[in-house]
């Protein structure tokens, strides 16, 4: 009976052990899977907000994205060892992607509020060299302006406005967060287009788990 | 000719009649709620942190007003205590000194008076298009023909407590701001 019980437990317990595995890992995806499954908001690396008729979203790029895309762009040969060097490149930031675009056609982002040549002069200068004053990460009760900054630029085509900010608070330590931090939080603060303050939160566990990419 | 007009109007209230119990047909289903503005507005984070930050900005700028009147007041003061002694040409140098610092400060007062207009409605607005937009996703969401707002000017007289909203839009404004 006693023999019965425990095996029973065992059972239990290697079930439970297999079933928090496959919870946990997000497997290994084609490249192009990939680039779809992070751009998928139920994976919660991609927020979205829409405030006076404009979307601000924020994405995060994992290390193996980054890594990956440089990696195809080098048109080096693409082995393990080569893609684990390209990812080592970017494991110790935490990269996020902020773009700016209109619900619809009306809004132009760069004149958008502009009254004279000196206002645009001034909105292009901050737009390329000031987002570390709109743009940081607040990690429990500090703030980090990010470490790097690239505006992308503005696409006339698609009217839009894109950053990628990069960060590297004290709580993360290439590719883990402290243990006792839940979340952390990315706050773009529009200076342009009153759409305000704009927090986006991000479960630590949601940064760390994700999938990886199969070279096949 | 007049039982033409008669005709006509006959008809007209016939359309009328028929609209108006159309709308009312249609509309009688309509979900509806109302929100008391201002707690909406006041309750929100967005507008706590916006508000803190714009004090924090204004205390600023009245330290640097406050550090100025204070060097005038200096300035004023030794003028007083020495202009006994001074030269002709030196009294009117330190007099002409003094009124520009005065000039000085009261265009620097006035800077800050009206950047600090503007920025506190740069900053109200921002945190209205906030609120509107998101009301009004969340009155989609949740299937809302109508979302009302109540203010002190009243252009909402009476509703019944069910369909009072507040608690549960603000719940999930705020959540929204803090980017869940």
């Amino acid at each position: 009976m006693d023999s019965k019980i425990i095996r029973a437990c065992l059972l239990v317990f290697v079930s439970a052990l297999l079933f928090s595995a496959c919870g946990s890992d997000k497997g290994m995806l084609s490249w192009a899977d990939y680039q779809e499954w992070i751009h998928d908001e139920s994976n919660q690396l991609k927020k979205v907000k829409q405030v006076n008729k404009i979307n601000i979203s924020a994405l995060y790029l994992p290390a193996d994205y980054l890594g990956f895309r440089d990696l195809l762009s080098s048109k080096a040969v693409i082995d393990s060892a080569g893609y684990q060097q390209a990812k080592s490149n970017y494991q110790c930031g935490l990269t996020f992607r902020i773009l700016i675009e209109p619900e619809e056609n009306g809004i132009n982002l760069l004149y958008h509020k502009v009254g004279s040549e000196g206002a645009y002069k001034a909105r292009m200068n901050a737009l390329s060299f000031s987002g570390d004053q709109y743009i940081s990460m607040s990690v429990g009760s500090s703030i980090y302006p990010p470490v790097l900054v690239n505006y992308e630029g503005y696409n006339e085509l698609l009217n839009r406005v894109i950053f990628t900010a990069v960060f590297q608070p004290k709580e993360y330590s290439c590719g883990a967060f402290q243990e006792d931090l839940a979340e952390v939080t990315l706050t773009f603060e529009d200076p342009f287009w009153s759409t305000g303050v704009n927090n986006f939160t991000y479960g630590t566990s949601i940064l760390t788990n994700v999938p990886q990419i199969n070279m096949n | 000719m007049k039982s033409v007009k008669n005709v006509l109007l006959g008809l007209g209230v016939v359309f009328a009649v028929v609209l108006f119990d159309s709308f009312i047909t249609k509309d009688s289903g309509a979900k509806i709620g109302y929100v008391r503005s201002v707690e909406l507005i006041y309750g929100y984070d967005g507008t706590k942190a916006a508000q803190a930050k714009f004090t924090k900005q204004k205390e600023a700028w009245q330290a640097n007003l406050d550090t100025l009147k204070a060097e005038f007041n200096r300035s004023l003061a030794a003028f007083n205590e020495g202009q006994a002694k001074m030269s002709k040409a030196e009294l009117k140098r330190q007099r002409q000194l003094l009124a520009s610092q005065e000039s000085q400060l009261q265009q620097y007062a006035q800077a800050i008076t009206e950047q600090s207009e503007k920025q506190d409605n740069e900053v109200m607005q921002s945190v209205l298009n906030q609120i509107n937009s998101f009301t009004e996703a969340y009155g989609k969401a949740q299937g809302y023909d109508f979302i009302l707002g109540t203010s002190s000017d009243g252009n909402v007289l009476y509703g019944k407590g069910s369909l009072d909203i507040t608690e549960e839009l603000l719940e999930a404004l705020n959540k929204q701001y803090h980017g869940q």
